[in-house]
């Protein structure tokens, strides 16, 4: 990975760079534990620097979509990479789940499944 | 993995029902009565079920109105998955996603734990998503029974339980109380759920996450690296030689346990021992661009 372009970003990202999720390691020395996971699990690298960028446009579409942007922030921040990844195709595409009541729905297709 | 089962929803369609295959005469009926109820406001079943599960894995606070903080988007009028993961997060709970398989849902509930899905209650071209909490199950009359809505007991037939919860690729999540692996936890996956908490610097929920898994997998080194990698972003490196140490003991071929365990090693000015465990790292994985060259990394750092 390019470390410069890294640093840039990061500096480019302004308060974002205080955020634990997206911080890189305080000790970058030793391997992580997800990278120990991750490599079990695939043997993949994983691009750090698109993911910073995900997390940007994330939690823009949540501010957006009406979340107040100190509460998106944080949103994100507990996040996984894989989970700011899906988010990352668009809120609008993914369930929302929300349904209260859906009586006359239900009833439709409990009808059309006995 | 959203997206595709998005895709994937028509297709399912002519796919058997899960729980046509289950045998029904070997499960006994099961309702977890403690189970808190929250009967929601108006499209906040997110916040609800959520409160539902995070309250049995013992976070007393829990309750909608302050997750709808967390996990509510006005716009969308809901809640989305990621979200539900997140916030449990920031309870310092390990959120687990089920295999998508109803037994798996069944083992869960056996083991205690009330399970959050996501159901499409309307039609696929349609959906009307909703997340409930499903409690009980009762092979005899084939009907689960869930926290649902407004409804502190609905019970529903297997088939309407399934269509609807088909129509969201099987979507189902658990949280476990402290301590605790999820009864159908998978190695890899309980660990990459702790490993995410950990990133995120909750250091005392990822501790107890990783304490759990060395529990129930006594024979993987992830945990001992994970509890290593804790102590060492804390600096305290005597304490992760001794979990790296263990890792190298429990899984001598992997160069992660010594490549960190160099590491620790080097951060106590060990420097002979250090070097040591780096070149056994690089000898383990010459070709790997991190382990690989172990040596000249520790050298060159102060």
């Amino acid at each position: 990975m390019n470390k410069k372009l890294a640093i840039g970003t990061s500096l480019l990202l302004g308060t974002f760079v205080l955020n634990p999720a997206v911080m890189p390691l305080a000790h970058a020395d030793i391997v992580s534990t997800q990278q120990i996971v991750a490599e079990k699990q695939s043997g993949l690298d994983r691009m750090q620097l698109a993911e910073q960028l995900q997390r940007v446009d994330v939690q823009e579409q949540l501010v957006r979509y009406g979340v107040n942007p100190v509460e998106a922030i944080a949103r994100v921040n507990a996040m996984t990479d894989a989970e700011v990844q899906q988010l990352t195709a668009g809120i609008e595409e993914l369930p929302a789940g929300s349904a209260a009541t859906v009586i006359l729905l239900v009833l439709v297709i409990w009808l059309l499944l006995r | 993995m959203a997206v595709f089962s998005f895709l994937l929803l028509s297709a399912c369609t002519s796919m058997p029902m899960q729980h046509e295959q289950l045998e029904l005469s070997d499960y006994q009926a099961i309702e977890l009565r403690d189970t808190p109820f929250f009967p929601q406001d108006e499209y906040q079943c997110g916040p609800a079920a959520l409160a539902t599960v995070l309250q049995v894995s013992g976070v007393s606070s829990a309750d909608p109105d302050g997750l709808r903080e967390q996990i509510y988007i006005p716009d969308r009028r809901g809640s989305l998955q990621a979200e539900l993961l997140a916030a449990s997060r920031r309870a310092d709970r390990i959120p687990y996603v089920l295999e998508p398989q109803f037994d798996a849902l069944l083992t869960e509930l056996y083991a205690g734990n009330p399970v959050l899905v996501l159901q499409n209650l309307a039609l696929a071209r349609w959906p009307q998503w909703h997340y409930a909490v499903v409690i009980g199950f009762n092979p005899e009359s084939g009907t689960v029974i869930l926290r649902s809505g407004t409804n502190e007991r609905e019970e529903l037939s297997l088939r309407y339980f399934e269509y609807t919860w088909r129509l969201s690729d099987y979507w189902a999540m658990v949280v476990a109380p402290e301590g605790i692996t999820p009864a159908t936890a998978e190695p890899l996956r309980y660990f990459a759920a702790v490993a995410a908490v950990e990133q995120q610097e909750r250091w005392q929920a990822a501790k107890k996450g990783y304490t759990a898994a060395a529990i129930t997998w006594p024979h993987d080194a992830t945990s001992a690296m994970g509890l290593g990698n804790i102590a060492y972003q804390q600096q305290q490196f005597a304490l992760a030689e001794e979990h790296y140490y263990r890792a190298t003991e429990l899984e001598p071929e992997q160069p992660a346990a010594f490549f960190n365990l160099a590491w620790a090693l080097w951060r106590q000015n060990k420097q002979a021992e250090a070097l040591l465990a780096a070149e056994y790292a690089q000898g383990l994985a010459p070709e790997h661009p991190l382990y690989g060259d172990a040596v000249e990394r520790l050298q060159q750092a102060q």
